[in-house]
């Protein structure tokens, strides 16, 4: 650990100001730096985007991220060798760098619970209550997000015209926003009680379900507070997607 | 360790059972069942038949001519029609008198009659042709198939991808009809009219709503009604798509077979406990 940057004023989730927009605010925010606890595994594998997990859940893993083909690691581990259970997978249209409006992770829905396989679990609001916070470590910082909305949907034809969670990365505008925004709280299963305007920032967790053809369960949060920030590292270029 | 042998076996019928909606409806033959594999010899232009285990090496110099083995085919007894040439099996029809307990085809070609079937599986890549009224139907991904005659069950199943790319057209009545993959049944549909089933690949199913309904009970546990199929036989087409899905990452758990494979081990591996026991 180094502390060479003076100590934040404040990170908890109390005194951040909803009505401005996250990244503005906890940009600006002075930090300590601390060692990355993910920094072996951001090494070990350069594909590696973030690494997601949510406390009381096993949900536990690296979400990879590989522009050059979306679902290479849709069955690889993260070793790149076969797997069924595949990797998590951050949608090529997401970008943490620079940040987008919201980023899609897709895991499998695996019966072994492994992966997304127990994501179901939120459609229980008891559940999603007592798990609520959804924590994404990055390779600058760890960023913590609530759920907003819960709710099951689908993977529509080209030609359909209605809302398509999937597609939602950038709100440049009030209306993109509002779009995405209302539609996902009309969906949601059950009122978190979370509220977002403009400006805020999302992380959407997707698996498949049956219920429709191309179902998906959905998990949206909203980031909420800026965790540590990380020493930086120096990296090497090892990646299996070549 | 009667006792463990006794929880092996219940534990593989109820897997089996809960894997296989609908597979309390499978008759149960008294006598053993015999398998015969039946295979086109495109040299000789002729259907073979052979009986207990299928030899891929015989050449075809071991198997029956289909006239003289036809007979050694009975009721209750399995017959899997084994994958040849797209372009060889189609062309000559085979008729097989027995009531069957299980037809199987197996990615091939092939236009069979049959005196009925408690159970057929299409397995994927087959383009088969089958008359013959069939308790509980099983078309599995790709295949392409008519049934000639009536269908009590059919399910059609999808276990590479999550949709269902089966292309399947009925000639008869259809009196449950279910898409399903994976993670289990996703459409269900009761009650088609004689002729009117008609599903298609990437179109889903092209019937007109008036002519099956949407409400039911589930799959059918009762016998198949008289054969009131059309002479005239139909062949599949494959309608043209109502447009292709978004590219999403697929994320469901595709292992279907592989569940179905543990299934039958540990089914089989039951029935061994049982005929033990029974001696």
């Amino acid at each position: 650990m180094s502390g060479e940057v003076p100590v934040a004023e404040t990170s908890s989730a109390e005194n951040v100001d909803d009505s401005q927009a996250p990244e503005e605010s906890l940009e600006e925010i002075p930090v300590v730096l601390t060692d990355n606890p993910y920094q072996d595994s951001f090494l070990a594998n350069a594909d590696m985007a973030a690494w997601l997990k949510i406390e009381g859940t096993k949900i536990d893993y690296p979400v990879m991220w590989t522009p050059r083909d979306e679902n290479y690691y849709l069955y690889r581990n993260f070793e790149g060798k076969d797997d069924n259970n595949g990797c998590l997978i951050l949608d090529t249209d997401s970008s943490l760098d620079p940040l987008t409006t919201n980023l899609i992770i897709h895991g499998h829905n695996m019966r072994s619970g492994a992966m997304f396989g127990t994501l179901t679990d939120y459609e229980k609001q008891d559940f999603a209550k007592e798990h609520n916070i959804i924590t994404l470590y990055t390779k600058e910082r760890e960023r913590r997000y609530e759920v907003i909305a819960v709710f099951r949907s689908q993977v529509y034809r080209k030609t359909d015209q209605v809302f398509k969670f999937y597609k939602f990365f950038q709100a440049d505008t009030q209306e993109e926003f509002d779009d995405f925004y209302q539609n996902i709280k009309a969906l949601s299963l059950y009122d978190t009680g979370v509220m977002a305007e403009f400006g805020d920032s999302f992380i959407t967790l997707s698996t498949c379900v049956y219920h429709v053809e191309q179902g998906r369960f959905v998990v949206v949060a909203k980031e909420i507070e800026t965790g540590d920030w990380y020493s930086p590292f120096s990296e090497t270029n090892n990646t299996n997607n070549d | 360790m009667k006792k463990f042998n006794k929880l092996v076996a219940l534990a593989a019928a109820a897997s089996l059972i809960a894997l296989l909606p609908g597979a309390g409806t499978m008759r149960v033959s008294a006598a053993t069942p015999t398998t015969h594999y039946l295979q086109y010899d495109t040299d000789q232009h002729e259907w073979r038949l052979q009986t207990g285990s299928f030899s891929k090496d015989s050449g075809g110099k071991d198997l029956y001519y289909l006239n003289e083995g036809d007979e050694k085919v009975n009721d209750g007894d399995i017959l899997v029609v084994m994958a040849n040439d797209d372009s060889a099996g189609g062309g000559k029809n085979i008729t097989v008198n027995a009531h069957l307990s299980n037809l199987t085809i197996n990615s091939a070609n092939v236009v069979i009659s049959v005196g009925g079937a408690d159970e057929c599986h299409v397995n994927t890549d087959s383009y088969a042709a089958i008359t013959g009224n069939i308790t509980n139907a099983y078309v599995y991904d790709t295949a392409t198939c008519t049934f000639h005659s009536n269908v009590t069950n059919l399910r059609m199943i999808a276990t590479i991808e999550n949709t269902v790319d089966t292309t399947v057209t009925v000639g008869g009545t259809v009196g449950y009809a279910c898409t399903a993959n994976a993670g289990g049944v996703l459409k269900e549909y009761y009650n088609f009219k004689a002729g009117t089933f008609n599903f298609a690949k990437a179109g889903g199913l092209m019937t007109d709503p008036s002519d099956y309904s949407t409400s039911g009970n589930g799959p059918a546990a009762s016998a198949p009604a008289a054969n009131t199929a059309p002479a005239a036989q139909t062949q599949s087409k494959p309608a043209a798509s109502s447009g292709e899905y978004d590219a999403v990452p697929k994320t469901g758990e595709g292992n279907l077979s592989s569940w179905l494979l543990v299934a039958s081990a540990l089914c089989f591996g039951g029935c061994l406990v049982l005929r033990k026991k029974a001696r």
